[in-house]
């Protein structure tokens, strides 16, 4: 059990240590600046601060990665909100409706929702993460490939939600972004698939170089055919600080968007980006007004922001009680506590419950920095939109192709991101979403591997994802899916067909 | 006479002196490298093992010789593409590799044109030891009940391992012809996954590098079988290795998982020497030993150049002849 | 529907089903094998390839059944975008292909000063190299300085400039 009492020693310690509050300020700070610039990613950042922090005491050193953790997925919201360019995969449900608030000159509003949201997704799974960490250390273990096949299936089914008007085009792009996941060394046998003989496609297309492309390319192409007028902005406080009355009123969806960012957080090798938009869809499912996702509707950003933020507690579940890594960035932190000394795992808490404090006291106060800093960032993050267009387009580019490189330091990955985002130029054009394909190239070669792996385990018995209680509790909610959005469609088909025979498009 | 001595004493000074790094003593104090920032090129992205490795060397370089080495991930391609572009910079020093037997493991399966004599060998700084694994306090508490298992009832085990052509792949596939008998084997994507599966009772065993496991076996949550290699590891004494179970895993040759430094071709000779020696300095401290005996790695004890060559090319040829004797489908 | 829109939609489509061709192409005539009852490498890329196929057929057919909508595009207007668009294009490969084999440093100056005139041609040239000079300046040093992106100099390197 936890020595709560130890850890609260510890806890108050923490608080009470200049340093390691300024450590802490620090690396928050740092992972905003890296998670905000497209490209560096929060894994980057720990990464990077492995060597710097070496010397330090281990709780600070900890507490500085804590920080460029929960800064690093929350500056995402950013470079999506005010650009059109998810800086990491997490933030691009924020993109959504964060840029068309933005358009809509109510950008200041969604950065400020956006702080708050990572603040309170990062809270409440800050909450389970000490409350029921231990308990929920069997919740990984019950996954294997039959639950993450039906998960991947599941977040797959949302290709209808993120459609828009037409679901055969959305299906469309999303099985481009499923066929682009294909590319690359073969999962169970590790043959080679779609190489023609080049090296860099040995591993597939990285995932960030196809996003930033795919999305920031063809929105810039767009935007440069005219001067454009930058609109005139209000940046007093009260118009991005939102009231506790409206947080009150979004309670259910943060409340919501949290729970599926820390379940998903809490299973291991799944990630911030596939929270994301599993709480998008769930939002706009439950919402009065689902039409309006897409076009700017603050609950988008909300959803997007607070479950990839809850993500972060989640994901240090495992690592604290199992000594697995819940996400990439927690895998490099492990390695941070290693050089320490430290072997991160179940005896963690009897053995050094000086560091387990010191986490649970960092991932508080960081998330507390981070809300401040961003309020703090927002009046100057806005001023990004009153810059001409003529001079924003370049910089634009130029932005999303170090981007593109930056994150693998190869260039194959910028004539990547350049060919996706000259397809997706032409796909916005014809009213191709771009969001299925992202959604597919995310979740394809999750998909396929499990399901492969499964039948591996059951020995080409299909079976074994409908035998196992929480996978066909998942395909189950699936299916649930996509019956209701076929009947959707089906009805505003038919809703159309009355009114009018424009045709659809 | 004497002048013929004389003669010939200096024209042996001389070549004494063009040959590198025997000459004078002061042709020591003539290279001055490195003057700069070394880049290390690391072909993951960030946060696997081998890139916490290569990070650790950073602050030991620059307490010992006050060197910045800036580690560059360049990620891709089963880390052929960031060995290609290490081997592709200018041959001055100050950009190296941090290559694996992965990327031996590459070369060997010729899907792709990469050779081996386009590097120098600078050191082999991690052996990893392989070793075979299972839930502690399940069925099984031995590898031989394991493969017993599997014999009366074939393909009942579960076997769990990351990645498709790899050390692990080989010792497992020689281990399962030598007790005469195949498991189900499950690829997944890493060692964490392999680890998870196991602990969820999933799969039956797991097979990764002994870093992969270390934290599990400290808590007793896994109970390693076996160990892949010839000595028993100081870090779990109790596991007996393959040689004393009565199976033969070196017969390709003698195959590890290694990370090793690595300098494009066409180096200079006294550059060369300088690196080794620095690598080695840094290798042999007591910090760097200290973070293997955690990280449950060894550090091979190789004397000069040779040694490093011959260590390096027999891992290559044990792929090679791997690649042909268990073709992955 | 929107003419230009038509036409961009048709071409995606006729695209989509042209790749998915070329990828069922390359599955076929790549072995795959695979333990008996186990799917094999190809099998999956290829149920994916034929939806693909099947999707972008019936975008492709529904494209063109619609009937063809007047639409009075004020040409004139119409035509300069879209010629800004191509412009804009062209300058984005221009100045990849001067990253890579010239200098991230200069590429980067050049562009954004370039770009910046192809939006708002009333800007000054002067201003635009300043402007434009100012912001790679930033870029670098952030980027490469600050956070040792090893963006390509091969120029400046050969010159001797940096290392």
């Amino acid at each position: 059990m936890i020595d709560y009492f130890a850890i609260f020693g510890e806890a108050l310690k923490v608080v009470t240590e200049p340093q390691l509050l300024l450590l802490v300020a620090v690396g928050t700070l740092f992972g905003l600046i890296f998670g905000a610039l497209p490209g560096l990613t929060a894994t980057m950042g720990v990464a990077l601060l492995i060597p710097i922090t070496y010397t330090m005491p281990a709780a600070n050193a900890l507490g500085m990665m804590l920080g460029c953790y929960i800064g690093g997925i929350a500056g995402g919201a950013v470079s999506a909100i005010l650009l059109h360019i998810p800086g990491t995969p997490a933030s691009v449900c924020t993109v959504f409706d964060g840029y068309p608030l933005a358009k809509q000159g109510r950008g200041a509003e969604a950065l400020g929702w956006a702080a708050f949201a990572s603040g309170w997704g990062s809270v409440i799974s800050w909450v389970v993460l000490i409350t029921l960490a231990p308990m929920l250390a069997s919740v990984c273990l019950s996954f294997s490939s039959p639950e993450y096949a039906a998960l991947a299936f599941f977040g797959l089914t949302i290709i209808s939600a993120v459609s828009g008007k037409s679901i055969a085009k959305g299906i469309l792009s999303g099985l481009f972004g499923i066929m682009i996941s294909c590319i690359g060394l073969d999962p169970i046998y590790g043959s080679l698939r779609f190489t023609f003989g080049n090296i860099n496609l040995l591993s597939g297309i990285d995932t960030l170089p196809a996003i930033i492309g795919f999305f920031s390319l063809p929105e810039i192409l767009q935007g440069c055919t005219g001067k454009g007028n930058p609109q005139p902005l209000s940046i007093a406080l009260r118009t991005f600080v939102p009231s506790l009355r409206m947080q009150l009123k979004h309670m259910v969806n943060i409340i919501r968007s949290s729970i599926i960012g820390t379940i998903v957080g809490i299973i291991p090798a799944t990630g911030s980006g596939i929270a994301a938009y599993i709480a998008y869809d769930q939002a706009k499912r439950f919402s009065k007004d689902p039409d309006s996702f897409g076009t700017g509707n603050i609950d988008g950003v909300i959803a997007s922001e607070t479950a990839n933020n809850a993500v972060c507690g989640g994901a240090l579940v495992p690592m604290l009680t199992l000594g697995i890594p819940g996400d990439s960035v927690t895998a490099v932190m492990m390695g941070g506590l290693i050089i320490h000394g430290y072997a991160p795992g179940p005896s963690l808490f009897m053995k050094n419950p000086d560091i387990v404090g010191a986490i649970f006291t960092c991932v508080l106060l960081a998330t507390i920095f981070m809300v401040l800093f961003q309020l703090v960032g927002i009046k100057f993050f806005v001023k990004i939109l009153s810059v001409p267009v003529s001079y924003l387009s370049g910089t634009l580019v130029v932005l999303s192709l170090i981007g593109c490189f930056a994150l693998r330091n190869n260039f194959f990955d910028v004539i990547v991101g350049l060919v996706l985002g000259g397809l997706g130029y032409l796909m916005v054009k014809g009213g191709f979403p771009i969001a299925p394909a992202v959604l597919g190239l995310i979740l394809g070669s999750m998909f396929e591997s499990e399901v492969r792996r499964s039948l591996q385990i059951s020995q080409g018995n299909y079976s074994i994802f409908f035998t196992r209680p929480v996978s066909l509790a998942v395909i189950l909610l699936a299916m649930f899916v996509i019956i209701s959005a076929f009947v959707k469609n089906f009805k505003t088909i038919k809703a159309k067909k009355g009114r009018s025979q424009s045709g659809e498009d | 006479m004497k002048k013929v001595v004389l003669y010939a004493t200096q024209i042996a000074l001389l070549i004494a002196m063009l040959m590198p790094g025997y000459g004078a003593p002061s042709s020591k104090s003539t290279i001055n490298f490195p003057t700069r920032e070394i880049k290390l090129i690391v072909p993951w992205s960030p946060g696997g093992a081998n890139d916490i490795n290569a990070r650790f060397l950073q602050p030991l370089f620059k307490e010992k010789f006050n060197v910045n080495i800036v580690v560059e991930n360049v990620a891709g391609g089963s880390s052929g593409v960031g060995i290609t572009q290490a081997l592709s910079a200018r041959p001055d020093g100050y950009t190296l590799g941090y290559a694996s037997s992965s990327y031996l493991a590459l070369i060997a399966q010729h899907m792709i044109d990469l050779k081996l004599d386009r590097m120098e060998l600078i050191c082999v700084a991690v052996e990893e030891p392989i070793t075979m694994y299972t839930k502690a306090n399940s069925k099984y508490s031995s590898l031989r009940q394991v493969l017993e298992t599997n014999k009366a009832n074939p393909g009942s085990i579960k076997f769990g391992k990351s990645g498709t052509f790899t050390t692990s792949y080989i010792f497992s596939s020689l281990l399962q012809r030598e007790a005469g008998t195949k498991f189900t084997a499950i690829p997944f994507d890493g060692a964490s996954r392999v680890v998870t599966e196991i602990l969820g009772g999933h799969i039956d065993v797991g097979i990764s590098n002994i870093g992969d496991i270390m934290t599990q076996v400290k808590e007793g949550s896994i109970l390693p079988l076996v160990v892949f290699a010839e000595k028993r590891s100081p870090v779990i004494p109790n596991t007996p290795t393959a040689a004393e179970l009565g199976y033969d895993v070196f017969s390709l040759g003698k195959i590890t998982q290694a990370s090793f430094i690595v300098a494009p071709k066409g180096l200079d000779p006294k550059v060369k020497t300088k690196l080794m020696s620095m690598f080695r300095e840094v290798l042999a401290s007591d910090k760097y030993k200290e973070f293997a005996a955690q990280r449950g790695f060894t550090i091979p004890d190789l004397k000069g150049e040779e040694d490093l060559n011959q260590y390096i090319q027999n891992v290559n040829r044990g792929f090679e002849v791997g690649a042909k004797e268990f073709p992955i489908q | 529907m929107e003419k230009s829109k038509k036409i961009y939609e048709l071409i995606v489509a006729v695209f989509f089903a042209v790749l998915s061709l070329f990828f069922l192409f390359t599955a076929f005539n790549t072995k795959s094998v695979a333990s008996e009852g186990m799917m094999s490498a190809m099998d999956f890329p290829k149920i994916v390839l034929f939806g693909m196929l099947g999707f972008s057929l019936y975008v492709t057919v529904k494209n063109l059944m619609t009937r063809r909508e007047r639409t009075d595009d004020t040409a004139s207007s119409k035509n300069r975008s879209d010629f800004r668009t191509l412009i804009t294009s062209l300058l984005i490969i221009a100045y990849v292909i001067v990253w890579k084999y010239v200098s991230f440093s200069i590429a980067t100056w050049l562009y954004i000063s370039i770009q910046a005139k192809v939006i708002d041609p009333d800007l000054k040239w002067t201003n635009c190299a300043l402007i434009g000079l100012g912001i790679s300046c930033v870029v670098v040093l952030v980027f490469k300085i600050l956070f040792k992106v090893s963006l390509s100099e091969p120029l400046l390197i050969s010159l001797g400039i940096i290392h």
